[in-house]
């Protein structure tokens, strides 16, 4: 069997997975999700710029509130936001802009599955395949030049097939941790006021389905 | 034993798959009691009560091992026993209804764990301020565990009154139906 013959199934399979996942959602889901994931990659790329300004912006304005810049005179608020460094420098702008890209697909992805928001079409099984199948061309020519990277680090062993997926199970763990662990210590240096809002936020966001509803039961 | 703080991760791990068995419906009714019970405890510390409630107990002329033991568990008493209540017997519900499937196990997991961090928190907090009795810790804390405890109910905040916003709004959605 060729190289080119094993890329070929490996495609199959992937294509497959994704007209599997259409079927299951339904074409208009999968179409909203690729018209969503397409514009706002092409948006991000081509007008990134903006979203950078704006967090950036966002940045130094929290800056200046930590630093007590509102109740300030003008020049020493003025001194304090060029004081401030942005958020998003050059260096991490490129993983930011991703990480926007992927909330924004995953909300899509969550939002279009819930039928109250868009209706399954579950008549046309074919055509919710093949646009499925389209996503995920879309989505391997977006993800998988970034996964190359993590692929690319070192060379896999060639002798054992067990080896090199032991190899690429690992990397992506030490990836995992090193993530979580980067993620814990940045949320360390969270003043009390950030975790109040998190703290209130995250129980209201439970709390607010389940309101109201002993009325109906008494 | 181990680090103390594995055991804090432990508790914390435990009430979180509590939490995903009871729902989230229940387990916000308890987290209410949590809040208002770390909140009145952290008023009392920054008033002094709990240190005059300790030079009380001097005058029955124990030694200062003996009244840091004594005190903790007095506290820690106190404190399983709201604990205890809160999820024993007839419970104080949030809501009658369930949050169901894959968002509703993950919102029950994750109140659970917020109660589990309140309670071992507090313990672990109380065990700390009186010296860990009763042998409770041998060695000293791991770097973690000293970095954690700035961050336990009691110390999270700079007062008691920034438990009391997210229990109050909680309760106001109890009510208002």
């Amino acid at each position: 069997m060729t190289g080119e013959t094993q890329v070929l199934i490996a495609l199959i399979l992937w294509l497959s997975f994704f007209g599997w996942i259409g079927v299951r959602r339904g074409y208009l889901a999968e179409l909203w999700l690729l018209g969503v994931t397409v514009i706002s990659w092409v948006l991000l790329q081509e007008q990134g710029d903006i979203v950078v300004r704006l967090t950036n912006f966002a940045g130094k304005f929290v800056a200046l509130v930590r630093a007590g810049g509102l109740t300030a005179d003008a020049e020493e608020a003025v001194r304090i936001v060029a004081e401030a460094p942005n958020v998003i420098t050059e260096d991490n702008r490129q993983g930011f802009l991703f990480l926007v890209w992927a909330i924004i697909v995953l909300t899509t992805f969550i939002v279009t599955s819930n039928p109250r928001f868009v209706k399954p079409k579950t008549n046309s099984k074919l055509l919710s395949f093949l646009v499925g199948a389209v996503n995920g061309l879309i989505f391997a020519a977006l993800l998988l030049p970034v996964l190359n990277e993590l692929l690319q680090a070192a060379p896999l062993p060639q002798d054992s097939a067990w080896g090199s997926l032991f190899v690429v199970i690992s990397r992506i763990w030490t990836l995992l941790v090193d993530n979580v662990s980067d993620f814990w210590s940045w949320m360390l240096t969270w003043p009390a006021g950030v975790w109040l809002l998190l703290i209130t936020a995250l129980l209201l966001l439970i709390a607010w389905p389940l309101r109201g509803s002993a009325a109906g039961k008494k | 034993m181990g680090p103390v703080e594995i055991l804090f991760y432990t508790v914390v791990v435990i009430f979180a798959f509590i939490g995903s068995v009871r729902g989230a419906n229940r387990e916000l009714g308890n987290s209410i009691i949590f809040m208002y019970v770390v909140a009145i405890l952290r008023f009392a510390d920054e008033r002094g009560w709990s240190e005059r409630a300790a030079e009380a107990l001097r005058i029955i002329d124990l030694e200062g091992g003996r009244l840091n033991e004594i005190t903790f568990l007095l506290i820690s008493i106190v404190f399983t026993v709201i604990v205890i209540m809160s999820y024993q017997g007839l419970t104080f519900d949030f809501s009658p209804k369930r949050l169901t499937g894959f968002w509703g196990f993950l919102a029950g997991l994750g109140v659970g764990a917020l109660n589990g961090y309140l309670i071992a928190g507090t313990l672990w907090h109380y065990a700390d301020r009186y010296q860990y009795p009763f042998g409770l810790l041998t060695g000293p804390l791991t770097p973690v565990g000293q970095t954690l405890l700035g961050y336990l109910p009691q110390t999270i905040f700079p007062n008691a009154m920034y438990w009391v916003i997210p229990a109050t709004i909680l309760l106001i959605l109890r009510i208002i139906r």
